[in-house]
This record gives structure tokens, C-alpha cells and sequence, in this order.
């Protein structure tokens, strides 16, 4: 639940609810699976970078992957964006792991903002970018990685 | 609560409070002829008279207006199908509407925000008094002298200055010029339009005999009671010199810790020729609005930022890119404004936290800082 406004004394309320969920917020103050400082130094096995810095965003993801199983082992990421590309990154970060490529391909940016318990209108957008950077990051790797043809 | 967004709207004066609660009980229409009405006109035009006393005006030259955006919007109005320049870093509400109406050419500004030419065909040439985002100060009285010898007229929308730099319309001799209330501690909602006895005008909302058939529309007498009341506390307390003795040095403050203990930082705000009040600086790699909302749940710092990752087309603001023209400086930027409460220990709180906000946004951005240099004047 929001925090009750309360009034101080020079007239503006204190601890005003935010316009973001909780859930929301508590990503954003306390983000997951960041990357911070130099990405070089982050051994990922595929990696895929959307937005545009021009427009305001920029999402990179960088997934590790057990070749065999093909599941996602880990995830780190880094964001030049708003409060919501930072909590919607954070979220898709955690909801991607342990599954595998295909079903971490699945995530669908409503997903992503169900997970976060909603997000405003005008930041759904931040949510796809998130989603659109780890299908980028899973499609490198199926590139570098193509699936054996079956011998049936 | 540190509350460093002045200018996007400041708190309701007492005095202007008590002023609007007064005037709510009374029930006159202010056009009437009976006496609620006159009681009510009466207050109207106090107001005025102590609006008019801020700018140098006198009281008929002043047309209420429901703030600065209308009052713009008025002056392009007037204006409509004509040639009309106006500097690249006005408000919306000027840019668009005279781009809308008008047969305008957009007037460059300098690195600093500052006109240094115009454009001589235009039968108006509107720039503004102080900016908005960077607070860049413009030698109004020099371009209006530069306008009226190439035969236009000049407005200035002086929304942002009012209150914060001593106003007279008589020393700049601008013929039109914008104020609004809740800048200066009155109302939202309520603004003026100064239109120069003599100058030409068109009525923007049309349907009533008000203002002299000026702006149609029963009068707002609470709204007006609350900026009179603001103007006059600006008036008996000559604010002016309150910002410039008092908030600016804090401001000055603020600006050379933030350049000297948070790498990678600029300043928009020009050094010389800005407002007293108003700080506008560039966190290189760290997103404006997430500094803004780390400072709000972490600091309960208010602040505001030219960033708008609003749409997926998120435009970064179009003054600093007419200053610098550059999208990611400007995405980076956030405006301290402060008001006459400030402290110096709210700039202290400010630093206790937006040096380590700033850090770690870098720390996580896909951008890397580093395009600005100690030499860049921008970091003077």
C-alpha cells in the first residue's frame, strides 16, 4: 500500500505515494543481477544492446548458458534509462534464469510488468526494451551456438 | 522534505492564501453592477494595481489571463498568419503555438542560451527574459531596441524572472511581456498578459465583454486575490534583492560542489546572465530521471529533469540541445530551483546524497562518460 501523505510544514506532503507499484520501487532502489563498472570483465556467452541513448534509453543484457541444456545459468545487465527500464531490467533479469532459451523467449513484456505489479501507461515501453534486449542477447547466442541437426 | 523545484510551481503564499480565503466568501459576480459585484471588482483590481506595480506598468496596460501558457498563446494569436521570430529556446507554449499560426523563424541561441541576432523581417520578435530549464538571462532592453528599429514588435515571456530580477516593462520597452502566479508563490491557474497602451491586440477567447473585450470569460476573482496578494509580497519585500543577496550565493554553492565532487558533471546554467535561483546541470552516462527519483526515494530531494523517456520517442529538451546539442547531455540533466526557504543545509543534503546516486547510475549506464573536459567551459 502507498504511504499515507502527511502534510509538513512548509505545505508539501511527506512520503507522497509514487506513481510506481511497490514492487516497482523496491527494484528500482534495490536492483537485481546489475552490472557494475566495466562489462569486458563479465565473461557472458552471448550478449544483445537496444534503444537508443538519443531516445533517452539504452538496455544491454549479457546471459551465461549451459550448452547443454541450453538454460540460461546467469544474468547480468546494464541500463542507461529511467526508473522503469532499470526495475523492468531487473525483473526480466530474475524471470529469465534457470530456463531455457526458448522459454526465457516466451517473457512477454506484459510479463514483465505483471511481475512488477503494474507500470504507468506511458513506461510500458521500458518493459519491451528489456524484453527486446534478452531476445537479442538468446538469438547472438543461437547464432554462435546453432542447435546439431537431428540424424532422424 | 528538500524542495528544489520552484520553478515548476512554488507553495502558496500565507498571504496569499488568506487573500483567496477572504475573497471566497464573496459571492459577486465581478461584472455585476450591484455591490457583491463592485466588492468583488474592487478586489480585482487592487491586484492589478499591485501586479502592475512589479513590472513597472500601469494597471490598464495588464490583462489576467489563466497563466503564462494562455498569455503566449494570446501574443501568437495576434500574430497569426504574419512573420514572427522567436528564439529557439521558448517555452512550448510560445514555440508551438507561433509555429501553428504564425510564419515563424526559430532564432539561434549561443552555447550559453543568449540571443545575439535577429531577424529583421518579422512584424514580432518574441524571446524570453530568463529560461525556464537553464535560467539563461537575456539583455531584453538591447533586443527590443534591435526589434523596434527593424520595425517589429517584441514580446517576452517573463514567467521564470518575475520576482527572482527587479521587472520594468518602461526600461526594456517590450510591448507585450507574459507573468503568471504560481511562480511567485500565488496561484495556479491565473497569469497576465502586459499589452503596451497603444500596441495591437486580438482577443484570444471571445464571447465576453470582460477586460474591456480583451479575454472573454466571468472574472476569477479568488485566483486574482491570490496573485495580488503574491505580487504584493514580492513588492514590500523586494524579492528580487532577496534571490540575488541570499539564494544566489547558495545556488553559486551548490554549482561549484557539484562540479568539483561529482565526476563526469556540467553545468547548462550559464555563470553570468542567469537566474539567481536556478541551477541546471548534466550527470554524463547516469539518466536524468532516474537521478530524480533516486533523490526523491533515497534523499526526499525534489528536484525536476529535461529528460522525458516518456514515449518511445523520448525527445531530449529542446534548450539544451539548442545550447549543446547533444541528446545524451541533455537526457542527463537535472534542475535544482530554489525558492526563498532555501537553506544552506538543504544544499548540504543535496550532496550528501547526489554524488553517490550519480556514481552508481554510471556505474550500471551502457554509456561511458567522459566527453567533457575541465577545459569545456561548460564545467566552469
Amino acid at each position: 500500500m502507498p504511504k499515507k501523505p502527511s502534510t509538513s510544514a512548509n505545505g508539501f506532503s511527506a512520503g507522497t505515494p509514487w506513481i510506481y507499484s511497490d514492487i516497482v520501487k523496491e527494484h528500482f532502489l534495490n536492483p537485481r543481477n546489475f552490472l557494475m563498472g566495466d562489462e569486458n570483465k563479465y565473461q557472458c556467452d552471448a550478449k544483445g544492446i537496444v534503444g537508443n541513448p538519443i531516445c533517452g534509453d539504452q538496455m544491454l543484457m549479457m546471459i551465461k548458458v549451459d550448452e547443454k541444456s541450453r538454460k540460461i545459468t546467469d544474468v547480468k545487465w546494464k541500463t542507461y534509462g529511467c526508473a522503469s527500464a532499470i526495475a523492468s531490467t531487473s525483473a526480466l533479469s530474475e524471470l529469465a534464469k534457470e530456463r531455457t532459451l526458448d522459454d526465457a523467449l516466451k517473457i512477454t513484456a506484459e510479463e514483465i510488468e505483471e511481475y512488477l505489479g503494474g507500470l504507468p501507461k506511458h513506461k510500458f515501453h521500458c518493459s519491451v526494451l528489456g524484453h527486446e534486449a534478452l531476445a537479442s542477447a538468446i538469438a547472438n547466442y543461437k547464432k554462435k551456438h546453432p542447435l546439431q541437426k537431428s540424424s532422424i | 522534505m528538500v524542495y528544489l523545484d520552484y520553478s515548476a510551481t512554488s507553495p502558496l503564499l500565507p498571504e496569499a492564501k488568506t487573500a483567496m480565503l477572504s475573497a471566497m466568501d464573496m459571492s459577486g459576480n465581478a461584472s455585476a453592477l450591484h455591490t457583491p459585484g463592485h466588492l468583488a471588482m474592487n478586489i480585482i483590481e487592487d491586484a492589478r494595481e499591485e501586479i502592475a506595480k512589479l513590472i513597472g506598468a500601469e494597471p490598464e496596460e495588464i490583462l489576467f489571463t489563466s497563466g503564462g501558457s494562455e498569455s503566449n498563446n494570446t501574443v501568437t494569436n495576434i500574430f497569426a498568419g504574419k512573420n514572427v521570430a522567436v528564439s529557439a529556446i521558448e517555452h512550448p507554449s510560445l514555440l508551438e503555438s507561433a509555429k501553428l499560426r504564425c510564419n515563424t523563424t526559430i532564432i539561434p541561441v549561443d552555447k550559453n542560451g543568449r540571443v545575439e541576432t535577429l531577424n529583421s523581417n518579422a512584424s514580432l520578435i518574441s524571446v524570453m527574459l530568463a529560461n525556464n530549464e537553464i535560467g539563461t538571462i537575456n539583455d531584453i532592453k538591447v533586443l527590443a531596441k534591435k526589434a523596434h528599429t527593424s520595425g517589429a514588435l517584441f514580446h517576452t515571456d517573463a514567467t521564470q524572472a518575475l520576482g527572482k530580477i527587479k521587472i520594468n516593462v518602461k526600461d526594456l520597452d517590450v510591448d507585450y511581456m507574459t507573468i503568471s502566479a504560481h511562480k511567485i508563490g500565488g496561484p495556479v491557474g491565473i497569469g497576465a498578459l502586459y499589452i503596451k497602451k497603444g500596441t495591437p491586440f486580438k482577443p484570444f477567447i471571445i464571447g465576453g465583454h470582460q477586460e474591456h473585450g480583451r479575454r472573454a470569460g466571468t472574472y476569477q476573482t479568488v485566483n486574482i486575490a491570490g496573485f495580488g496578494a503574491s505580487a504584493k509580497y514580492a513588492n514590500d519585500h523586494k524579492t528580487w534583492e532577496i534571490y540575488n543577496d541570499k539564494i544566489k550565493p547558495l545556488r553559486d554553492e551548490l554549482r561549484k560542489r557539484i562540479l568539483a565532487e561529482i565526476p563526469y558533471s556540467s553545468s547548462n546554467t550559464p555563470k553570468n546572465h542567469s537566474l539567481p535561483h536556478l541551477l541546471n546541470c548534466s550527470f554524463e552516462a547516469a539518466e536524468g530521471e532516474s537521478i530524480q527519483l533516486y533523490l526523491d526515494a533515497e534523499g526526499d530531494i525534489i528536484v525536476s529533469t529535461g529528460s522525458a523517456c516518456a514515449s518511445g520517442d523520448g525527445k531530449p529538451s529542446h534548450v539544451i540541445m539548442a545550447t549543446r546539442n547533444d541528446a545524451e547531455i541533455a537526457h542527463s540533466s537535472v534542475r535544482f530551483s530554489l525558492g526563498l526557504d532555501t537553506k544552506k543545509s538543504d544544499i548540504d543534503h543535496v550532496m550528501k546524497f547526489l554524488p553517490g546516486i550519480v556514481k552508481r547510475l554510471q556505474g550500471i549506464s551502457t554509456l561511458k562518460a567522459g566527453k567533457i573536459t575541465k577545459e569545456d567551459s561548460y564545467y566552469a
